[in-house]
């Protein structure tokens, strides 16, 4: 039975109409202002360069904030594999500024592919390094902090704002690194995983929870500063018994104080408690238990007792679950302008608006207003 | 003259001849040529051959050789197949790797920081190995009893880490080398000298000092009983174990104009030919010696990268190495010595039994079957098994 679209009237899509032919989207945050600021990407064709953008909840529309070329001092068609993305790396300030990395997999311009590894220190057409950037919505200027890591792009970034560090991952090296934001000194934590891990979450004490490719959990603990690796993994398909590429996707901290999270390779949603010394994973069982799915993504707490995510199966299902009750509610398929879409990550803005990324051609933001 | 009238054999005319059956039109891949472009063009994995990766871990054990302790920095093959290695980082362990246990940890050799290694074979099944860090020294370890297991042997076997007790406490270990003539092993230490052990002693003595300038991690016996080894500039010395002094052999591994104050020899490999090879750590150079007429040929470079780290001979008779400098992107590179030419082979990536790609490789060895074992130095370390291609010859 296919499940019917969203209520169209509680849908908005809102295209980058500046910026058409990019095709991804990594990075969404709810800056300290209320807007959503949004990591536009190109990684299908070569030589395009990654924009930052916000969604001005008030006006409701997009703006236009930077153009990594410009900032990172690399245009497009620099030769170089190209700043093409800001991957899982927005990190709002609670001044309202917001942290940020380049990536890389975008191919130079006029290439079809790239590979990080075989280009690796190719002085051509290597990737040179992400940069770390610091925007500041008041001026509308960025600060470059340059390449931290020499051909590496950064998949990856947090910011520990107590203790003024940005926590990262490096790729293709897998690399876990911290960094002092008043000092801008480096350590580095070596490779922590086959390909580098796509979801972090911190608990309340600033402990850093993490996951390698094979789902193992890490983390990091902040009071005696290195990477505690456990054997607790989450509920895998007995027929995975490597658990190879079985990354944890979208882990993210509730109201309830336990993180939850998603898997690259089954549908089943789960939590862990991070006070635990060794955290035990809790399997809720699958996103959809009547509607066997290939994954679950796009799972973002509203802070309200609820999780919304996106069950990836016949048809691309947004579900609200009632974290008490184990109650799942489906809302209905993501559809919006006549469009199916699928989104990996979702943020929400303060009056509990869905953001995710939309239908490409022209790529788009997809918003869903629960209360229209 | 009768005709023969030719008749169909009993096989054949057994055989009813029916049409062909209809046969399904293949349907070209819309974008077969983009995956072939991508497999052939884009694609940086070494793909001559197979790859196998290992975690270092032994099957149905917990894991004893944590993260950031195993890095391999040693490898070397004894003669009923087994590979042993040692690790570095936090603490340094000894480790062989079984077919039907996986990767054995033998235990701890330091519970200091360890930064690098050596291991050989000698005599029989008995090896023995070195490490430097914070502070050195020098095991033995026989190893014929941990192989030799039955089929119920679902555990591994661990003969012990006998110590050699070495001149200076704590002196490091850079490279070893047995000789077979003296049935010594010699070893090249952080103290700048050489030293050696009997087969059947355990405590090591000095032979010779080496001067004042830093040693190379490399050392080679030559089939006459002679130590090959270098020193700072990359300058060649050889030993004779009856003699005095080291000599200075006034030939030097190449290096780019401009750099002979930093240049140096990183790898030195005997082949069966006896050829040395050698590769240099100061621009990526692969180099051949012929110690007979002492004369050193520069081969070339394998890769844009600088440090040629190891070096070993295939059962093809193709020398095989890995170049990586610090910080860069390990490649497994050939050299056919016949042809005179290098072959970049890629980047180690394995997906059975793990799916792996090796950033840094510090360690190679050549197994029993011409298979060459590869050890990764990252902080999370693995052991792979590169199997060359098989040439394809005409059967009988």
């Amino acid at each position: 039975m296919t499940t019917p679209p969203l209520d169209p009237a509680k849908c908005e899509r809102v295209p980058f109409t500046q910026h058409p032919g990019h095709d991804t989207m990594w990075s969404m945050a709810r800056g300290a202002d209320g807007h959503v600021y949004l990591g536009l990407c190109l990684e299908g064709s070569g030589g395009g360069v990654a924009q930052l953008y916000r969604y001005n909840v008030t006006a409701r529309k997009l703006e236009h904030l930077l153009d990594m070329g410009e900032v990172t001092g690399e245009p497009a068609d620099n030769g170089h594999a190209a700043q093409g993305k800001i991957h899982f790396s927005l990190c709002p300030v609670s001044d309202g500024t917001i942290y940020g990395a380049t990536h890389c997999t975008t191919p130079p311009k006029g290439h079809k592919y790239w590979n990080p590894y075989g280009m690796w220190d190719d002085p051509f057409h290597s990737f040179r390094g992400a940069h770390i950037f610091h925007y500041d919505p008041r001026t509308g200027k960025a600060v470059d902090f340059g390449i931290i890591y020499p051909n590496e792009g950064l998949p990856y970034l947090l910011l520990d704002e107590t203790r003024g560090r940005l926590y990262g991952i490096t790729y293709p090296k897998a690399h876990f690194f911290r960094l002092n934001l008043a000092c801008r000194d480096l350590v580095d934590y070596g490779r922590v995983s086959s390909w580098y891990p796509i979801a972090a979450s911190f608990d309340t004490r600033g402990n850093l929870f993490l996951g390698d490719t094979n789902s193992r959990l890490l983390k990091y603990d902040v009071a005696q500063d290195r990477l505690v690796f456990f054997d607790s993994a989450p509920y895998s398909h007995p027929w995975n018994s490597s658990m190879r590429y079985s990354w944890l996707c979208n882990l993210d901290r509730a109201d309830d104080g336990r993180i939850y999270g998603t898997h690259y390779m089954n549908d089943h949603v789960y939590r862990f408690d991070p006070e635990q010394e060794t955290p035990v994973f809790e399997d809720l069982g699958p996103g959809l238990p009547d509607s066997p799915a290939r994954q679950v993504r796009a799972l973002v707490p509203d802070g309200h007792g609820h999780l919304y995510y996106v069950v990836m199966g016949n048809g691309n299902i947004l579900v609200r679950y009632t974290i008490k009750t184990g109650e799942r509610e489906v809302l209905g398929r993501l559809q919006v302008g006549g469009a199916d879409f699928w989104s990996w990550l979702s943020v929400l803005d303060r009056d509990g608006n869905l953001y995710m990324m939309g239908p490409r051609n022209p790529m788009s933001l997809a918003i869903y207003r629960p209360k229209g | 003259m009768t005709a023969k009238r030719k008749t169909a054999s009993p096989r054949k005319a057994a055989r009813p001849v029916k049409s062909a059956p209809p046969v399904a039109p293949v349907t070209p891949v819309a974008d077969a040529p983009q995956f072939r472009y991508f497999h052939d063009k884009v694609a940086p994995w070494v793909d001559r051959g197979t790859v196998y990766g290992f975690e270092l871990r032994e099957e149905l054990s917990k894991p004893t050789i944590e993260h950031g302790e195993s890095a391999i920095c040693a490898l070397a093959t004894v003669t009923t197949g087994s590979v042993f290695g040692i690790t570095s980082g936090k603490r340094g362990h000894a480790f062989y790797f079984h077919p039907a246990f996986g990767v054995v940890d033998l235990g701890v050799i330091s519970e200091k920081p360890v930064v690098g290694g050596a291991i050989v074979h000698t005599r029989d099944d008995i090896l023995v190995g070195g490490w430097h860090g914070e502070t050195g020294g020098m095991f033995r370890h026989a190893a014929a009893r941990e192989f030799g297991t039955g089929q119920e042997d679902f555990y591994s076997r661990k003969e012990p880490l006998v110590p050699v007790a070495l001149p200076a406490t704590g002196e490091g270990i850079l490279a070893v080398a047995w000789n077979a003539s003296d049935r010594r092993t010699y070893a090249v230490t952080t103290t700048k000298r050489l030293v050696s052990v009997g087969d059947d002693d355990t405590t090591a003595r000095v032979d010779v000092e080496l001067g004042l300038q830093q040693p190379a991690p490399a050392l080679l016996c030559l089939s006459d009983g002679t130590l090959l080894g270098a020193v700072d500039e990359g300058e060649l010395w050889q030993y004779r174990p009856d003699a005095a002094a080291i000599e200075r052999l006034a030939v030097c591994a190449p290096c780019e104009k401009g750099k002979r104050y930093v240049a140096g020899v990183q790898s030195l490999l005997l082949s069966r030919s006896g050829t040395v090879y050698g590769g240099t750590s100061t621009d990526g150079f692969v180099f051949a010696y012929d110690a007979a007429r002492r004369v050193l040929t520069n081969l070339g470079k394998p890769h844009r990268q600088s440090v040629i780290r190891c070096l070993v001979e295939g059962h093809d008779g193709l020398i095989y190495g890995i170049v990586q400098e610090p910080h860069g992107m390990a490649h497994l590179f050939l050299f056919d010595p016949e042809r005179r030419a290098f072959e970049d082979l890629g980047v180690l990536n394995a997906f059975i039994p793990v799916q792996w790609a090796a950033h840094s490789l510090g360690a190679m060895c050549t197994g029993i079957h011409g298979e060459l074992f590869l050890g990764e130095d990252d902080t999370i370390a693995h052991l792979f098994a590169y199997y060359p291609p098989i040439p394809k010859k005409r059967g009988p």
